[in-house]
């Protein structure tokens, strides 16, 4: 790589007394915080809270009035702002893909600039397709109209990542999806999120997304920070009363002791149901089209097991069949508790389950994350 | 009868005239479109001319230059540069400047700098409205060069204006004939082109 790192690790991000105006209008008042090196902070408030302005003076499209922003204790003023914003990947909700080029090109249009090599550039746009679940034989050639809403931030996602960056900078990146494909694309960040350990500043206005996603989580309002925490320290000690009714906890947890599984389980379509004698490669052209994601696998009456988009989106060069990629699910009955099922998957780590009735049969799906949606 | 070679001459002269101006105009609006893009004041000021010498009537132009430079082949040329100039800057600054606003916030956030983002992204966006630009101007310049025959720059202008004067419909069908295939062709060859060089979009 030609680029030089102005930093290859982020060890402290600070913002320290960032005030930003426009005419008479303040976007951000005196905010000051930390931000840790690996974790992912959220920023969270509503229309004019100035977390998009915050979130907009770390990589330098906004200049602060006054006020410095450190990163690993360097003034990022220091830094050239080209440099420094091409070590800090960057996606945002409209995504901005490039019309006029295909994926491929999109996500290989930095690198070209910085002078590698096309074998190196490909290499580097097949992997970055890979991790992100689209098959770079399929998709690198599109263009972004050809893509769903999804498939484009995905993209958006692999061209953000195409520089190594070790910061992350994401603001709303779901906004614009449906909430089922919000959900399964939160799913899938979290996992990459993992992979890639790197620090991620996130702005959403969706206090759900903000428990779900954040390590930490800072509560912004009208250019002012409210409060920062962990989920739980905002749950449990909310320093106002409008923390209090943002995360909301009294609602939203109060009656979950008598709900069943039956209540709450997601019914499952025919769509979700595959042989496992299917071949891999023939899974995944349904599996694509498909928003749910995860695959019931069956032989003849009775259950495989189940796999998900991601799994067979891998395996998908290996001659192999359904039947040999599916694992055993947490398999319920429509009348067990909830609470005491919600554990169990915790403690596994699973997120779904399956409902199995009485006659055995298949009959739908518990996924943690809807259920937090039906409750609220 | 008019001679076949007089029709030849005025022919290449025509095309010469066409394709000298079109370069010119090509050369100067489009850096001009860009300045626009770039400075708020100069967008103004750029626009506000190009409009200007847009609505002064075609006659006028070419008459205006005579004062200025004289007669013959570059005064010619620059009274029809001045009327093909309008189209290619005009589409190429809406070209550039219509981009959608969360490419250019994306391209800037991912580190291009504001000259690659106009190389980049701005241009091959770009690309449709200004061939369109050009495609007109050059249809426009095909027109202009028969009026700048009055000033002394040759062309089938030379042979219409002759036909006029002697009333001769064979001269004056000799000068336009020609100069509706050039039309055509230039309106042909420029599709092809603008087609080639944004197919698959």
């Amino acid at each position: 790589m030609t680029s030089i790192h102005p930093f290859e690790t982020i060890d402290r991000i600070e913002l320290s007394h960032l005030t930003k105006t426009y005419g008479d209008v303040t976007a951000v008042s005196d905010v000051s915080l930390d931000v840790i090196g690996g974790e992912l902070l959220v920023l969270i408030g509503g229309s004019g809270s100035g977390k998009t302005t915050t979130l907009r003076m770390v990589n330098r499209l906004i200049e602060p009035d006054s006020g410095i922003v450190r990163i690993n204790g360097t003034d990022i003023r220091e830094f050239d702002e080209v440099r420094l914003r091409r070590n800090i990947g960057y996606v945002i909700q409209q995504i901005g893909l490039f019309s006029h080029m295909n994926v491929g090109d999109n996500i290989g249009l930095i690198p070209k600039i910085e002078g590698w090599g096309k074998e190196q550039i490909d290499a580097r746009v097949h992997e970055l397709l890979e991790m992100v679940d689209l098959p770079p034989e399929i998709f690198s050639a599109r263009y972004p109209r050809e893509l769903s809403g999804g498939q484009q931030q995905r993209v958006g996602l692999a061209r953000a990542l195409v520089m190594n960056p070790s910061l992350f900078l994401m603001d709303e990146p779901f906004g614009a999806l449906d909430p089922i494909l919000r959900k399964q694309l939160q799913e899938e960040f979290l996992t990459i999120k993992y992979d890639i350990g790197r620090t991620i500043i996130f702005v959403t206005h969706d206090i759900d997304e903000a428990f779900k996603l954040g390590d930490r989580i800072c509560i912004m309002h009208e250019g002012e920070l409210v409060q920062i925490g962990t989920p739980e320290e905002l749950i449990f000690h909310p320093e106002t009363d409008q923390v209090a009714h943002l995360v909301d906890a009294n609602r939203k947890y109060r009656h979950i002791e008598t709900f069943t599984v039956h209540d709450l389980m997601s019914p499952l379509s025919k769509r979700e149901f595959y042989e496992a004698n299917m071949p891999v490669s023939e899974a995944m052209a349904k599996i694509l089209s498909d928003e749910t994601g995860i695959a019931v696998v069956m032989e003849g009456n009775n259950l495989r097991g189940t796999t998900s988009r991601q799994n067979i989106v891998r395996n998908r060069k290996k001659n192999l069949l359904l039947g040999d990629i599916t694992t055993e699910p947490i398999t319920v009955t429509p009348e067990d508790a909830l609470v005491p099922v919600l554990q169990k998957m915790k403690t596994k780590n699973a997120s779904s389950a399956l409902v199995i009735n009485r006659e055995g049969e298949v009959t739908g799906m518990l996924i943690p994350d809807s259920v937090l949606f039906h409750i609220i | 009868m008019v001679a076949l070679e007089a029709v030849l001459t005025a022919t290449i002269q025509q095309v010469i005239l066409v394709y000298t101006s079109l370069a010119v105009s090509i050369t100067l609006g489009i850096p001009l479109a860009v300045v626009a893009l770039n400075s708020h004041k100069l967008e103004k000021i750029i626009i506000t001319f190009a409009n200007l010498v847009q609505a002064i009537p075609t006659f006028a132009v070419v008459a205006i230059v005579v004062p200025l430079m004289g007669i013959g082949f570059w005064p010619a040329i620059f009274a029809i540069m001045l009327r093909a100039l309008l189209p290619i800057v005009k589409n190429t600054w809406i070209g550039l400047s219509s981009v959608d606003p969360a490419s250019i916030d994306a391209a800037t956030g991912l580190g291009l700098t504001r000259w690659q983002t106009t190389r980049f992204i701005r241009f091959p966006h770009a690309y449709p409205p200004m061939f369109a630009g050009i495609k007109f101007a050059a249809i426009l310049a095909n027109s202009v060069a028969i009026l700048t025959a009055i000033i002394g720059s040759g062309g089938l202008g030379t042979l219409v204006f002759e036909g006029l004067a002697g009333i001769n419909i064979t001269t004056m069908l000799a000068g336009a004939l020609p100069a509706i295939f050039i039309a055509i062709f230039l309106d042909v060859s420029f599709t092809r082109l603008e087609y080639r060089l944004t197919a698959g979009r």
